[in-house]
């Protein structure tokens, strides 16, 4: 599907995205912090997927996804990080929860860069020690 | 089990550092490896374990041709003295292999085209990145040697 970026999604909108406690998609320093992985903003498909805070909770976001740690960032950060090679937009097949897609290849560096403008939201870090993996999970 | 290696002397480990012992593309294997080399191979063989969807975004399993190249550059790096990576799954199902020394970053995807993607974050934040899809070899230990010396 065609995306178009999406101008009603202001540069000052904070977005949330879910981020796996397994290793190393996280790992923890000497003191006691998780660090999360650049890793974790390159998706399969090209569509990585982000929340709108203003339209969910931290709560509902991570409902039914035990262990998972969650991250916020600003939509102008998404954009200064990735270029303009990237679109960013709603999801329409899937629009709960205010679901949006960061649209085109994200390189290493544009990864990197979004993992330097992320931070943990408050009191949503992963589990230390994590359940094992599920067999299966949908969005 | 009788030992598929009979010629092999060195005393027993396990099954994942015996695959990368005995990578069909490293050579002049001896009692050298680093020690970083059986850890970051004990964390491929835990990403085996992940089925698709595991990330919550659709995430797939790690691929045959990216675990193969993962364990090709364990048997390249043996003998560089590093710090052990995290050893990271992709939503590819692809392995990036992450160092922190020296105040510097070195990261590298291997996907599963035998083809490399890498960031190099300097001491003062500047990012470099770069893909490489011959003499990987060669490209790795320069990037390494750029992490432990440059």
């Amino acid at each position: 599907m065609e995306r178009e970026d999406d101008p009603k999604i202001a540069g000052d909108v904070v977005l949330f995205r879910r981020i796996p406690p397994w290793p190393d998609r996280v790992t923890w320093d000497d003191s006691g912090q998780p660090n999360f992985s650049s890793f974790n903003f390159k998706d399969k498909d090209n569509e990585l997927s982000l929340h709108l805070a203003s339209e969910t909770t931290p709560d509902e976001i991570l409902r039914g996804h035990e262990g998972f740690g969650l991250v916020q960032i600003t939509a102008q950060q998404v954009r200064e990080a990735c270029g303009t090679g990237v679109k960013l937009c709603r999801c329409a097949e899937d629009p709960a929860m205010g679901h949006v897609l960061v649209c085109g290849k994200i390189s290493s560096g544009s990864a990197k860069k979004l993992q330097r403008a992320t931070k943990w939201v408050e009191g949503r870090w992963p589990a230390r020690n994590p359940p094992d993996p599920p067999t299966a999970l949908s969005e | 089990m009788p030992n598929p290696f009979p010629e092999f002397e060195r005393p027993p480990v396990d099954e994942i550092a015996m695959q990368v012992q005995f990578d069909p593309f490293a050579n002049d294997l001896g009692g050298d490896t680093a020690s970083w080399v059986v850890e970051a191979a004990k964390k491929l063989e835990a990403l085996e374990r992940f089925q698709q969807g595991w990330d919550s975004h659709g995430g797939l399993p790690l691929k045959g041709g990216a675990k193969r190249l993962t364990l090709q550059v364990l048997g390249w790096l043996r003998k560089v003295e590093l710090p052990v990576p995290a050893v990271v799954l992709g939503s590819a199902g692809t392995v990036q292999l992450e160092w922190r020394a020296k105040g510097k970053e070195l990261e590298v995807e291997l996907r599963d085209n035998d083809t490399i993607e890498y960031v190099k974050v300097f001491p003062a934040g500047e990012i470099e990145e770069g893909e490489a899809s011959s003499d990987l070899s060669g490209k790795l230990h320069n990037l390494t040697a750029w992490l432990l010396h440059g």
